[in-house]
């Protein structure tokens, strides 16, 4: 398993590493943010819960779907770019591992600064009055979600060279677009998902309801979610895998 | 003694295009050239024997192994790209210790030191590759590449871009390798580089095999071969008739402002000429070879050979 750990460790510091650190975190605390102005902004006083309950919608919908894909597209996309897959397959390794490397890789970077996110999220909650209870239903919903992007945009940045451009197109037309008026969509929906597993998890005193209006019909449970994360992450693995058997390819 | 790497019959084509043709070599222990201008099919041929493409047509075999089904060859395989395909985050250090734990073999600190140290990279050893210049990179890659003690070694045009110290150094360290019984490997489009590695060579030019063997019959070859001159002087006309009678003359004719001589042999051309001028008092203002690059001498090499 030495390849297996080095190729993980060598693509965390790819995704993580630099600017990148700094780009994603301050984007994964927007929402905490924009929740601080508007309380703000409103005068409050006490604990307003719907507002706070609709800005943990955002960070499931925006925030986690750009990360993952800016990331999943170029953890493969990169070695693309800059001819380094050479490097990966002329080894005596199965491309198994590699492409599993870069979805693990991939969904622990994404998941991190989900949890950055998901903290400052709950900070700001504390200081509107509510608990840090919710902060591990978040994590755990992040997480899913997170594995789900990854797995899917790692494989997509190794069979396009605009991985970002497609899974964009994927994030405003199909979960948002197609997914409102074809609500039966909504399991293509990985931040529904995520979503979903949250609110299960979310303790009884969490305003549940201004949520439930952002997922629409299908509300998915944890194990639901859990079974999506592991046969998403399954299925795009094993894509990946023969893609990169495909040696003309590289 | 069996050869490391043998190519037999290999085409690779992409599309309508024949990138490689037929061609069948081998490649034993000691540094082995492979020769010809850029886009002869150099790379093709390199990245089929490494596994990254698989040949259209023929067979590769790598110590015996297909090394496009066989991912084992590769614990005793090094390729270094002729692009620069490197981890820029990382440091020469790190690249070397991933190079080592993605082929299995020892990653621990001596035997990365040791891969750095062969190419005096130790000192630098820890800053970010994105801060070297060309030539450091170069040295990376080969260390990366030597970390799991290859028997063979593809090297693709590997002394691009560096200066002629680094090129010198590089140089030694493949001489190096090769008195140690490893197969070396490398690409190059100047003759002169090669020249000065080894005395083996394969050419190849439009993705055909020009020639294989010994660089002296290249050299010669670069000589003996018709040329094409274009002198200019200030009595072009009465030059050109003072030339006629010698005998490496084969041809003539006039073109803007001087004329062009057919030769069969370029250096007794060299020494004709000043001795004929001087002799009818004529001024040479200009004598230019048309045709010398080594992309005419594979030309005619692949001529003799059809």
């Amino acid at each position: 398993m030495t390849a297996f750990r080095a190729i993980v460790r060598v693509t965390i510091l790819q995704l993580a590493g630099g600017k990148r650190a700094i780009g994603f975190s301050v984007l994964a605390v927007v929402p905490a943010a924009l929740l601080l102005v508007a309380a703000r902004a409103r005068e409050f006083e006490g604990l307003d819960t719907d507002l706070g309950a609709l800005l943990v919608a955002p960070f499931f919908s925006v925030i986690i779907p750009l990360t993952a894909l800016i990331l999943g597209g170029a953890a493969l996309g990169d070695e693309r770019r800059d001819k380094t897959l050479s490097f990966l397959v002329l080894r005596p390794i199965s491309r198994w591992k590699i492409a599993a490397g870069k979805a693990l890789a991939c969904s622990v970077v994404s998941s991190g600064f989900a949890a950055l996110g998901a903290l400052a999220l709950c900070l700001a909650w504390v200081v509107m009055g509510g608990s840090m209870g919710i902060l591990p239903a978040i994590v755990a919903g992040s997480t899913i979600a997170c594995v789900i992007y990854s797995s899917a945009f790692v494989l997509l940045g190794n069979v396009t060279s605009r991985p970002t451009l497609v899974g964009l197109g994927y994030i405003l037309f199909v979960e948002s677009f197609l997914t409102g008026e074809l609500p039966r969509l909504a399991w293509a929906s990985p931040w529904r998902i995520g979503l979903g597993a949250t609110l299960e998890l979310m303790p009884g005193s969490f305003p549940a309801r201004a949520l439930l209006g952002a997922l629409g019909e299908w509300v998915p449970s944890v194990s639901n979610a859990l079974i999506a994360g592991g046969a998403t992450a399954l299925v795009t693995v094993a894509i990946c895998t023969l893609l990169l058997l495909r040696t003309d390819a590289v | 003694m069996n050869p490391t790497v043998e190519v037999r019959g290999v085409s690779k084509w992409f599309g309508t295009k024949v990138a490689v043709s037929d061609i069948s070599c081998s490649f034993g222990p000691g540094i082995t050239g492979l020769l010809g201008p850029n886009g002869a099919g150099k790379t093709t041929l390199l990245r089929m024997i490494a596994g990254l493409l698989r040949p259209s047509e023929g067979s590769i075999r790598v110590s015996g192994a297909d090394p496009g089904r066989d991912t084992s060859v590769y614990r005793r395989m090094g390729f270094v790209p002729e692009d620069d395909a490197v981890y820029g985050f990382l440091s020469a250090r790190g690249l070397v210790r991933y190079a080592a734990e993605l082929s299995g073999s020892d990653s621990s600190s001596e035997a990365v030191d040791g891969a750095l140290a062969r190419v005096n990279l130790l000192e630098a050893a820890d800053r970010p590759i994105e801060q070297y210049s060309k030539g450091m990179r170069q040295r990376a890659k080969v260390a990366a590449a030597l970390v799991n003690d290859p028997l063979l070694l593809v090297l693709d045009e590997p002394l691009n871009g560096a200066d002629p110290v680094q090129r010198a150094v590089l140089i030694s360290i493949f001489q190096e390798l090769a008195a140690e019984g490893r197969t070396v490997i490398v690409s190059s489009h100047v003759l002169a580089e090669v020249e000065r590695m080894t005395d083996r060579v394969i050419a190849v030019l439009d993705g055909k095999l020009a020639a294989a063997g010994g660089i002296r019959a290249i050299r010669h070859a670069m000589i003996h071969i018709p040329h094409r001159v274009r002198i200019e002087s200030d009595e072009p006309r009465r030059l050109a008739t003072a030339l006629l009678a010698t005998p490496a003359v084969v041809g003539l004719h006039f073109k803007e402002g001087g004329f062009e001589v057919e030769t069969s042999d370029l250096s007794a051309l060299g020494t004709a000429l000043p001795r004929v001028a001087y002799e009818a008092s004529i001024r040479v203002t200009r004598f230019e070879p048309v045709d010398a690059s080594l992309e005419s001498v594979f030309r005619h090499l692949l001529r003799i050979r059809r």
